[in-house]
């Protein structure tokens, strides 16, 4: 997997989200995309989180898995929709 | 190894005091490993393509014990980084059921260093990996943990 194909499925990913997540994780994708365009070739399982200042359950989490050519890159993005909703209620 | 007088702030920018902070992660771990005698090992690798040492804390600690399929990452924030919350943890699933062999429970802190991140951490990774509460049990405790401190 090339850096132009782990731009290419972050673009993919911010695509999926509503307009208001998207808004909430534009920094962290930022962030994101920068260590993959940074990024060597990486042969080892890592994880790098890319989260809110704020809240750290709304984040963007890297998985590169080992063995892969350029980057075993699973991108996901957590909603976390009900811890959200549990935290909005109890703030 | 004791730590006592390194300055937490600068820990990303002095590879030595990076160190000290990293064996204090890996001391409080082998406390609990041996006060409750389990084993557990890294799961991420720790190093750059190159071959040096990645100190990015992002994580700084990472173990998995493999009986259990639980792990504990920790991610450590300079402290002169803007934050309004010193200490978060949540859950994680580390890997997808579709792809990979083995999927990965995770406890995952986010944290700036203090004596009360440093307590509140062992007991959160006490809760997770020697008690073994359910999902539910650990979420709650650390949605009502996080928040506490959050409104110090």
């Amino acid at each position: 997997m090339s850096k132009e194909d782990g731009i290419r499925l972050l673009n993919e990913l911010k695509d999926k989200l509503s307009k208001k997540d998207l808004e909430k994780r534009e920094k962290l994708f930022e962030q994101a995309e920068r260590f993959v365009n940074n990024a060597q070739v990486v042969q080892a399982t890592k994880i790098k989180s890319f989260a809110d200042e704020e809240d750290k359950k709304i984040r963007v989490d890297l998985e590169i898995r080992a063995g892969w050519a350029f980057m075993g890159l699973f991108i996901i993005v957590v909603y976390m929709l009900f811890s959200l909703l549990n935290h909005i209620v109890k703030l | 190894m004791i730590v006592t007088d390194l300055s937490y702030t600068n820990f990303m920018d002095d590879p030595i005091i990076y160190d000290a902070m990293q064996m204090v992660w890996y001391d409080l771990l082998n406390d609990l490993a041996l006060e409750y005698d389990f084993t557990s090992k890294p799961y991420l690798s720790s190093l750059l393509p190159d071959g040096t040492k990645d100190r990015d804390a992002n994580p700084i600690f990472h173990t998995h014990i493999k009986e259990y399929n639980r792990a504990v990452r920790i991610i450590q924030i300079p402290e002169n980084e803007p934050q309004s919350t010193h200490i978060q943890g949540y859950l994680n699933v580390f890997g997808d059921e579709e792809y990979d062999d083995e999927i990965i429970d995770e406890l995952v802190i986010h944290l700036v260093y203090s004596e009360i991140s440093k307590i509140l951490t062992k007991s959160w990774i006490k809760a997770w990996l020697v008690d073994h509460l359910d999902k539910s049990e650990m979420e709650e405790i650390l949605d009502e943990q996080s928040l506490l401190l959050e409104k110090e």
